[in-house]
C-alpha cells in the first residue's frame, strides 16, 4: 500500500501538473451541459464595463493625451463617466493609489468594433495588430511619461507587457492571442495569492500563439461554454475575470472586480446581434431559410431548432485542428491546474473538448472573417471550400463586401516567406502557416450558386 | 496596445528617431546607477522642466509639410524644440575634431507682452556645446541655461537663433553658428549636400520635424589668438512639438556616423531607466544618393566593446546589419560632461564594410545613462 502510494507520489512529482485529485481537465464533444448562471443587473454591467477600473495598470493619461491628443468622435461611447467621457472607447482612466491617473485598456479593445459605419460593442476586433513586439511599443510610450509617480506606474505596466510579450505575438494582423496571453499572465502569477513574479512559476506557453478570430459577445446569451473548446464551463462571471488579470495582484484586487462581475456578465448576455444594415432580398431569403433548416440548424440552432451548445469532433468538422489539440493534448493542463487552484474557476472550469463548439450565428453578417481562426474572409468563400483564398489579404482601406458577407480580400500567389517586406509580410492570412489553416467545415460545397446566394441571403437576418 | 500600433502606422518609426534625439538632449540621470533624487544635478532641470506644464493641450496634430529655411527656425507654438549638431571635422593638419550642439526650448511665452513680465514663467532654454579633439588644448564643454527674456530667442526675421553670444543663422543655402567657449572662438558654416529626411504630411501626435543627414562645413576655431582651419560633415537635427523632457522612464544611446564612401547612419539604442526589459534599436542609413533605410532591432545589431579604463564608456563598437559591418573605436579619452543634465561624449573613428566594400569614416556617440553596454 505505501509503495503504491509512493508511486503515486513519484508519478505526480514527474507528471508536468499534479493535478487535483479526481480532475482530468477534459470533456467529451457533444453537447454542453447547462449551467445556471448568476443573475446580475445589465445596466449597472454596462456602466461598470465602460467605467471601472477592472483593468488597474496603464499609461499615464498626460502621456496618454500627448500621444493621442484627439479622440475621434466615432470612438466615443455613451455612459462613460469622468474622463472617459472623453477617451476612445477601449481606454479607461482611474487613478491609483499613487495619485496617478492612468489609463488602461478594457474590454473593448478585442469586443467592440466599427463596421458598416457603427460602432458595435460585442462584436469582436478582428483588425487588431498583435504582430509587433510589445516591448518595444511600450518603449515607445515612455517617450512622453514625465514625473516620478507617473514613472512607477508606467513601469509596473510594462513589467507586466514584458511578462507575456514573447507569447503573444501573431503572424498576421487580425487574428488574436488572447489564449495564450491568458496562459502567459497564469505563468507569472501565484495562482493562490494572486502576486505576480518576475520569473514565471510554471512553463510559459509556446512562443507562438495558434491565431483566434475574437467571437462576437452576443452569443453567450445562449452559449453554455465561452470559448471555441468549451474551455469556460460553469460560472462564467468569474471566469471572465482572467481578462483583467494583467494587474490584478491580489485576492482583494480580484474580490472588488469580483464584486461587479456579474452585472457585466447579466450585460453581455442581454446583447442583441445588430441587424444587418442594407436591403434584404426576402424571397431569396425565404429560399436560404429552407436550405438552413435542412443543412446548418442542427449543429448551429435556428428555424424552430434551440441552440444545442454542440461540440464537433475534429475529425468531423475537419477545420484546423491545431488549436484544439494543443487544449487537449495535455500541454496545457498545467494551466487548468492553476486556474483550478485560483479564485477564477475550479476543475470544471476549463475541460476542454477534441473538437470546436458550432457557434450561434445571430449577427454573422458583421463577424467576418470566419472559422476560429479567422482564416476565410467571407461567407461566400465560406461556403465555397474550394474557393477559399490560400493567401490573401483585406483590400485597403478595408471594405465590407455585401455580396459576398465579410470582407474584400485580394488573393495572393504567394505567402509570408515570399514576401521580404516585414511591412506587407505581416498583412498576409496564410493559411499554411501552424495554426492558421482554412480547411474543414465543407458544408454548403454541394450547393448550386443559386443556393448559397439563397442561403446566404437568409445568413444577413440572422 | 491598439493605440500604440496605430501610433506606429503613422509614421512612428521616423518620428521616433526624432524623438529619441530630441530626449537623449534632455535625457535625465546621466551616470551609470539612478540615485536618490536629491543627489541628482538632473532634478533642478527636472522640476524645472515640471514647473512649466504645458499639458497636453501642448501636443501638435493635424497634416504637416517640411518648409525650409522656414522650419530651420523657431516654432514657438510647439510646447518644446531642439535644435542638434553633429560635426566631424578636422583641421588643416587632418587632425579630427568634433563638435557636439544641443540647443533646447522648453515652455512657451506666457501671454501677449512678454517683456513686461521678462522673470516670469517663460520659456527655458538650455545649451550644451563640447568641442572634443585630441589635442587637449582644444578640448571644452559647456553648458548655458537661460531664462531670462531677450538672453536667449529667436527671431524669423533675420532668421536667428541664440542663448547669449550662440548663435545658429539660418538661410536658403546655409547655416552659421558662432559658438564662444571659454578661450575658443568658434565659427563654421554648414551647408546642406543631402535632401532632409522628414516624415511629412502625415497627421501624427507626435512631435514633427526634419533631419539632414550630411551637410558639408568650412570655417576656424580661433585659441589665444590663432585661428585654426576646419573642414569636414554635420548631421543636423531639428524637432518641435511633443518631445521627451527630464523625468521619464527611459535612457537612450545614439550613435552619428559619417562614411568616407557618402553614406551616414543615425542609430537610438532606447532602454529603461530600471534596467528592466529590452533595448530597442531605432535607427536610418542613409546611402550616397540620399535614399534612406529605416532599421530597427531586426534588422540592426549593436554590441559593445570593453570598458574604457575608469570610466563607464565603452572603448569600441560594433555594428552589423543592413549591408554594414563596422568597428567603432574611441578616439582617446571620454568622461562624462559635467553638465546638469549629464551625457558621455566620444569622438569614434569608424572601419569596416558596407556593402561589401571597405570604408572608413567619423562618428560620435553619446549616452545618456546607465554605461553604454
Amino acid at each position: 500500500m505505501r509503495a503504491r502510494a509512493g508511486l503515486a507520489i513519484a508519478a505526480c512529482l514527474l507528471s508536468a501538473a499534479c493535478q487535483e485529485e479526481g480532475a482530468d481537465y477534459r470533456s467529451d464533444t457533444g453537447v454542453v451541459p447547462i449551467t445556471e448562471q448568476r443573475p446580475g443587473d445589465p445596466e449597472a454591467g454596462y456602466a461598470a464595463l465602460v467605467n471601472a477600473p477592472y483593468v488597474s495598470c496603464g499609461v499615464p493619461h498626460d502621456a496618454f493625451t500627448r500621444a493621442v491628443p484627439e479622440t475621434d468622435p466615432a470612438d466615443l461611447l455613451p455612459g462613460r463617466e469622468g474622463l472617459n467621457a472623453a477617451l476612445p472607447y477601449a481606454f479607461t482612466a482611474h487613478e491609483n493609489a499613487d495619485g496617478v491617473t492612468v489609463v488602461s485598456s478594457n474590454c473593448l479593445t478585442c469586443h467592440a468594433a466599427h463596421i458598416e459605419g457603427e460602432l458595435i460593442v460585442g462584436l469582436g476586433n478582428e483588425f487588431a495588430d498583435f504582430t509587433q513586439d510589445p516591448r518595444r511599443l511600450v518603449l515607445q510610450s515612455g517617450n512622453v511619461v514625465r514625473g516620478d509617480a507617473e514613472t512607477r506606474a508606467w513601469e509596473r505596466w510594462a513589467d507586466r507587457v514584458d511578462g507575456i510579450a514573447p507569447y503573444i505575438q501573431t503572424a498576421t494582423v487580425g487574428v488574436n492571442p488572447a489564449t495564450n496571453l491568458t496562459w502567459a499572465l497564469m505563468a507569472h502569477r501565484d495562482p493562490e495569492t494572486l502576486e505576480w513574479s518576475t520569473e514565471p512559476l510554471i512553463e510559459p506557453p509556446q512562443a507562438e500563439p495558434l491565431p483566434i478570430s475574437v467571437p462576437p459577445w452576443w452569443g453567450m446569451r445562449e452559449k453554455e461554454a465561452m470559448f471555441y473548446t468549451t474551455i469556460g464551463r460553469g460560472d462564467h462571471s468569474t471566469f471572465m475575470l482572467l481578462a483583467s488579470m494583467l494587474c490584478v495582484d491580489s485576492l482583494e484586487e480580484f474580490e472588488a472586480v469580483d464584486a461587479y462581475a456579474d452585472d457585466i456578465r447579466a450585460y453581455i448576455a442581454a446583447l442583441e446581434a445588430p441587424a444587418y444594415p442594407h436591403t434584404i432580398d426576402a424571397d431569396r431569403a425565404a429560399l436560404g431559410a429552407a436550405i438552413y433548416a435542412r443543412g446548418c440548424a442542427t449543429c448551429h440552432g435556428g428555424q424552430g431548432t434551440d441552440y444545442p451548445n454542440l461540440v464537433v469532433p475534429l475529425d468531423e468538422i475537419g477545420t484546423d485542428a491545431a488549436y484544439a489539440t494543443a487544449a487537449t493534448d495535455g500541454s496545457r493542463d498545467r494551466f487548468y491546474e492553476w486556474i483550478a487552484r485560483s479564485p477564477y474557476g475550479d476543475a470544471e472550469s476549463a475541460a476542454p473538448a477534441p473538437g470546436y463548439i458550432a457557434s450561434p450565428l445571430d449577427g454573422i453578417w458583421a463577424t467576418a472573417p470566419y472559422l476560429h481562426n479567422g482564416s476565410v474572409p467571407n461567407l461566400e468563400t465560406l461556403l465555397s471550400p474550394e474557393d477559399r483564398p490560400r493567401y490573401w489579404r483585406h483590400v485597403l482601406p478595408r471594405a465590407y463586401d455585401r455580396e459576398a458577407v465579410g470582407w474584400r480580400f485580394e488573393a495572393l500567389d504567394e505567402g509570408q516567406a515570399a514576401e521580404p517586406d516585414p511591412e506587407l509580410r505581416r498583412r498576409i492570412y496564410d493559411t499554411t502557416r501552424h495554426g492558421y489553416g482554412n480547411g474543414g467545415h465543407v458544408y454548403g460545397a454541394d450547393l448550386s450558386a443559386a443556393e448559397r446566394a439563397a442561403l446566404i441571403e437568409y445568413l444577413k437576418t440572422l | 496596445m491598439t493605440w500604440l500600433a496605430r501610433l506606429r502606422v503613422g509614421g512612428i518609426a521616423a518620428i521616433l528617431i526624432l524623438a529619441g534625439i530630441g530626449s537623449l538632449l534632455l535625457a535625465p540621470r546621466g551616470g551609470e546607477t539612478p540615485t536618490a533624487p536629491e543627489a541628482e544635478p538632473g532634478a533642478v532641470i527636472e522640476a524645472l522642466v515640471a514647473s512649466l506644464d504645458d499639458g497636453p493641450a501642448g501636443a501638435m496634430s493635424g497634416p504637416w509639410d517640411l518648409a525650409l529655411p522656414r522650419d530651420y527656425g523657431a516654432h514657438p507654438d510647439a510646447p518644446a524644440e531642439t535644435w542638434s549638431v553633429v560635426a566631424h571635422l578636422t583641421d588643416s593638419e587632418g587632425r579630427p575634431l568634433a563638435v557636439n550642439l544641443v540647443l533646447t526650448r522648453v515652455g512657451r511665452t506666457r501671454g501677449d507682452d512678454a517683456a513686461a513680465t521678462p522673470w516670469g514663467p517663460g520659456p527655458i532654454h538650455i545649451a550644451q556645446v563640447t568641442i572634443n579633439a585630441a589635442d587637449p588644448g582644444l578640448r571644452a564643454a559647456e553648458e548655458r541655461i537661460s531664462r531670462a527674456h531677450g538672453a536667449a530667442g529667436h527671431d524669423a526675421a533675420s532668421g536667428e537663433i541664440w542663448l547669449d553670444d550662440w548663435t545658429l543663422a539660418y538661410g536658403t543655402d546655409a547655416l552659421d553658428l558662432t559658438l564662444r567657449l571659454s578661450d575658443h572662438l568658434l565659427r563654421l558654416r554648414l551647408e546642406p549636400r543631402k535632401a532632409p529626411l522628414a516624415p511629412t504630411g502625415e497627421e501624427t501626435a507626435g512631435p514633427r520635424g526634419f533631419a539632414i543627414p550630411r551637410l558639408e562645413v568650412v570655417g576656424t576655431v580661433e585659441t589665444a589668438g590663432t585661428t585654426t582651419a576646419l573642414s569636414g560633415t554635420a548631421w543636423l537635427d531639428r524637432l518641435w512639438g511633443e518631445i521627451p523632457l527630464p523625468g521619464g522612464p527611459l535612457v537612450r544611446d545614439r550613435l552619428v556616423l559619417h562614411l568616407a564612401d557618402g553614406a551616414e547612419l543615425s542609430l537610438l539604442r532606447t532602454r529603461r531607466r530600471d534596467g528592466r526589459g529590452i533595448a530597442t534599436i531605432d535607427g536610418v542609413l542613409v546611402g550616397p544618393d540620399g535614399g534612406a533605410t529605416l532599421l530597427e532591432d531586426a534588422t540592426a545589431d549593436l554590441t559593445a566593446g570593453p570598458l574604457q579604463e575608469g570610466s563607464a564608456m565603452p572603448v569600441s563598437w560594433r555594428i552589423v546589419g543592413a549591408g554594414l559591418d563596422l568597428r567603432l573605436t574611441l578616439r582617446g579619452a571620454s568622461g562624462k560632461e559635467d553638465f546638469a543634465l549629464p551625457v558621455r561624449i566620444g569622438q569614434l573613428a569608424v572601419e569596416g564594410t558596407r556593402q561589401g566594400m571597405s570604408v572608413e569614416g567619423a562618428g560620435t556617440i553619446l549616452l545618456s545613462g546607465g554605461d553604454g553596454t
